[in-house]
């Protein structure tokens, strides 16, 4: 029989609260930040992150940040991959803008500190559990408080810190709704610190808990369940039959214990009696390991009443039942090693479905399921299967990668021999141009400084030349001699305009007037000229500066699908050796069980022709 | 008791045995798996944000992108079959939506319904909705929307749905 700590100790079970990773609806005004969520309601966690990586990289390569429109929300730092998952660190602002805080609630932390310990609990991973656990400090918020310290309890039972976990399991009996994994939890805590007695005293306490609720029914159930295999080991049957009897005939573990009950009875040599609960199991679901035994264990009672010719039509049933289930684990290994049932897992529509798993049995082909609803419930499948899951879907990604740097390299040369050529056209070009333009809008500027003398005649002009030469010779100079230069030819210009004055106004009219065309002109050449220079600066950043760039990704993208290539046909082949494990262990049980019933049969026979003979 | 429950029990025993110990062996297998699949995940999140920003930068160039988001209004039930946009008149993208993605976009996500490369200057954006109100009756709408694409950066439209209209906001520029 299965030894009560080892059976206590695979049944840790989980308190049914979760928190979730993504927070409940939300008003984005955060482009980027929304499309992220976006991707993260949808399960798509790869793309959600990969987003706003690429925006925060993007951001934080920018020399303007001012021209990004990840800041276009005002200043406020992106956010890195972690943040985003652990959403605890996202909060909205006054504005309503979604923001990372730097200073996070201690009540959000707790969350955040819970959920972490959960999936590393989960995991097997229970140092990193405990780490994670030991960082939740009050205020703990209501909703999280019970379940996180029942986690506590599991984590330290985990870690082997009896103590610790015994205390806080203590407190936690009293609460609704958890009552039963408290009470379940003690008494394998206080087993495992040695306490055996105080232990069973206490499964004995969770195996009469009142309670409505599901779970808490099932928790008792198993207490009882697990203390009447006890006293069967013990050879107590009597005790046995009394903690059989108070599990609920409709639950989870009704066959477990309907078997039991049976076989206390036969201990006590009441076969009679035995048969009743007996009876009822082999009605049942002919997958269940409990019912196949009573199957077998009908015919060994009326045996064992001398009813012989009763149990020879029961052995030949029960080894009709044993070949037709034997057949279908047969054609189920068969199917797996067929590589159908990793097909089956792998199909898209079973994905969409929560219990999808289960529908494989309605595939074509595909194994039998009902054997494998253990294994395939158990954690360690569903991470393997999220494992080869996810293999499998980024194998297809990583060629569609390969397929778009390819598809990139392409574009770049493509640019490269179009632009290359003509950009040196352009250039040539626009030097010219360019110098035409800087030759203009110089001359344009002497006219604005010099506009005055250009109404002079020949000879004024000469004079004007003549000032500005002078003025331009002394104009560093501060001697005295340089400063009454400078105060003589400030009086001769005043002479020379007074003289060319009366033309004056209406030629400065005149002149403004033509003027103001050049001044369109000018300033048309102005706005055209920079957005030529950022169209020029765009066109050659089209194609120069990827090559490294592109090389790399192509390189990392060409180890991970090499990785990749390795690893997911040893992920399948896990999958389809657990599977192949679970049904052959089955199918052992069942040709023991078929040996025996073949035996069994042959022995009633005789006894029953020896019975009807009048032979003693 | 019998020979039968004994050999039972002693085939139990024998079955329990071996199966703890391919358990633990599956156990170890599973967690060895399990590293290196979490090694691969690092990885690939990086190049994915890599290829992402390279993309961008070759295919939409800031100086001529266009990009058109949707969201819902907060607290409405539109529920949002299909959705086309033009621009200038001409079809841009037809989306149609599934229960996963609206219930994306009920959350408050946003969606990038449609990047690609447009001249400057002046252009139309016309939305045609199909969905269904909130009492669940056929529910069609249409909205004309003109904007101007510059020279400076990204031209980021973002869509606002209700049952009762659209408010178009756009960004940058």
């Amino acid at each position: 029989m299965i030894r009560l700590t080892t059976l206590l100790c695979g049944l840790c079970l989980v308190s049914a609260a979760s928190a979730s990773v993504v927070a409940s609806p939300v008003i984005m005004r955060n482009l980027q930040l929304g499309e992220a969520f976006y991707y993260a309601y949808q399960g798509a966690y790869i793309d959600a992150v990969a987003e706003l990586d690429a925006k925060s990289a993007r951001f934080y390569r920018l020399d303007d940040p001012n021209l990004d429109a990840l800041q276009f929300q005002g200043g406020y730092p992106p956010f890195t991959a972690t943040d985003f998952v652990s959403s605890a660190r996202i909060i909205k602002n006054k504005e309503g803008i979604w923001i990372l805080e730097d200073k996070v609630e201690q009540v959000k932390r707790n969350e955040e500190a819970y959920r972490q310990a959960r999936i590393f609990f989960q995991n097997g991973q229970t140092e990193k559990a405990l780490l994670s656990i030991e960082k939740i400090i009050e205020p703990v918020h209501d909703k999280i408080r019970n379940d996180a310290l029942l986690l506590r309890a599991q984590i330290s039972l985990a870690n082997g810190k009896f103590d610790d976990a015994i205390k806080i399991l203590l407190a936690l009996q009293k609460v609704k709704g958890i009552e039963g994994f408290a009470s379940y939890n003690l008494a394998i805590a206080l087993i495992q610190s040695g306490q055996e007695k105080k232990g069973l005293e206490q499964l004995s306490k969770t195996g009469q808990i009142n309670s409505n609720d599901e779970n808490t029914l099932a928790i008792r159930d198993k207490a009882n369940l697990v203390l009447g295999y006890r006293q069967i080991e013990k050879k107590q049957p009597v005790l046995a039959k009394e903690y059989f009897d108070r599990v609920r005939v409709s639950g989870p573990f009704s066959n477990k214990a309907l078997l039991g009950s049976g076989w206390a009875d036969a201990t006590l040599g009441n076969f009679d009696r035995a048969l009743v609960p007996w009876s009822i199991l082999a009605k049942r679901s002919v997958t269940d390991v409990a019912v196949q035994e009573s199957i077998l264990a009908v015919p060994y009672a009326y045996a064992q009443l001398s009813l012989h010719g009763r149990a020879a039509v029961l052995y030949g049933s029960a080894l009709e039942k044993f070949a037709v289930e034997l057949n279908k684990l047969n054609n189920s290994i068969k199917s797996v090693r067929a590589g159908r049932f990793l097909q089956a897992l792998a199909r898209e529509e079973l994905q969409q479905d929560k219990n999808g798993l289960l529908k494989i049995r309605d595939l074509p082909q595909a194994p039998d399921t009902y054997y494998l609803l253990e294994l395939m419930a158990s954690n360690d499948f569903q991470q393997s299967l999220k494992n080869y899951l996810y293999l499998k879907n980024l194998r297809k990604r990583l060629a569609s990668w390969e397929q778009t740097l390819s598809a990139l390299e392409e574009i770049v040369a493509l640019r490269n021999q179009y632009y290359k050529p003509q950009l040196a056209m352009v250039d040539k070009r626009f030097r010219s141009l360019n110098g035409h333009i800087g030759a203009y809008l110089k001359a344009r500027r002497l006219i604005d400084e010099r506009l005055p003398s250009m109404f002079a005649k020949g000879e004024e002009r000469v004079l004007w030349e003549k000032l500005y030469q002078l003025e331009d010779k002394h104009k560093n100079d501060n001697s005295p001699v340089a400063h009454d230069i400078r105060r003589r030819i400030k009086r001769l210009s005043g002479i020379l305009l007074w003289q060319t004055y009366p033309a004056y106004d209406k030629q400065l009219i005149d002149a403004y007037q033509t003027l103001q065309q050049t001044n369109l002109n000018s300033e048309r050449l102005t706005r055209l000229y920079t957005p030529f220079v950022r169209l020029r600066l765009a066109a050659t950043q089209s194609y120069t500066g990827y090559d490294d760039q592109i090389s790399l990704l192509k390189n990392q993208v060409q180890d991970a699908v090499d990785k990749v290539k390795t690893l997911l046909p040893q992920q399948g082949q896990l999958l389809e050796s657990m599977a192949i494990n679970a049904l052959e262990l089955r199918r052992k049980r069942l040709e023991e069980y078929q040996t025996q019933a073949r035996i069994a049969l042959a022995e009633s026979y005789d006894r029953a022709t020896k019975m009807q003979r009048g032979v003693k | 008791m019998g020979f039968v429950k004994r050999i039972v029990i002693g085939t139990l025993i024998g079955l329990w045995i071996t199966a703890s110990v391919a358990a633990e062996v599956a156990k170890t297998q599973v967690k060895g798996f399990d590293e290196q699949v979490q090694d691969i995940k690092k990885n690939i999140l990086g190049i994915a944000s890599e290829l992402n920003q390279l993309e961008e930068q070759l295919l939409f160039p800031s100086s001529t992108q266009l990009a058109v988001f949707v969201a819902l209004a907060p607290g409405d039930n539109l529920r949002l079959d299909a959705l086309t946009i033009k621009i200038d008149g001409k079809d841009a993208t037809h989306y149609i939506y599934s229960a996963k993605e609206l219930e994306a976009l009920q959350h408050g996500g946003i969606q990038r319904l449609y990047t690609g490369n447009i001249e400057t200057g002046e252009h139309t954006l016309d939305l045609d909705l199909i969905g269904k109100s909130s009492s669940n009756k056929d529910y069609q709408y249409s909205a004309s929307y003109k904007f101007v694409k510059g020279i400076k950066g990204a031209k980021l439209i973002e869509i606002t749905l209700s049952g009762s209209g659209s408010k178009i906001e756009s960004l940058t520029d």
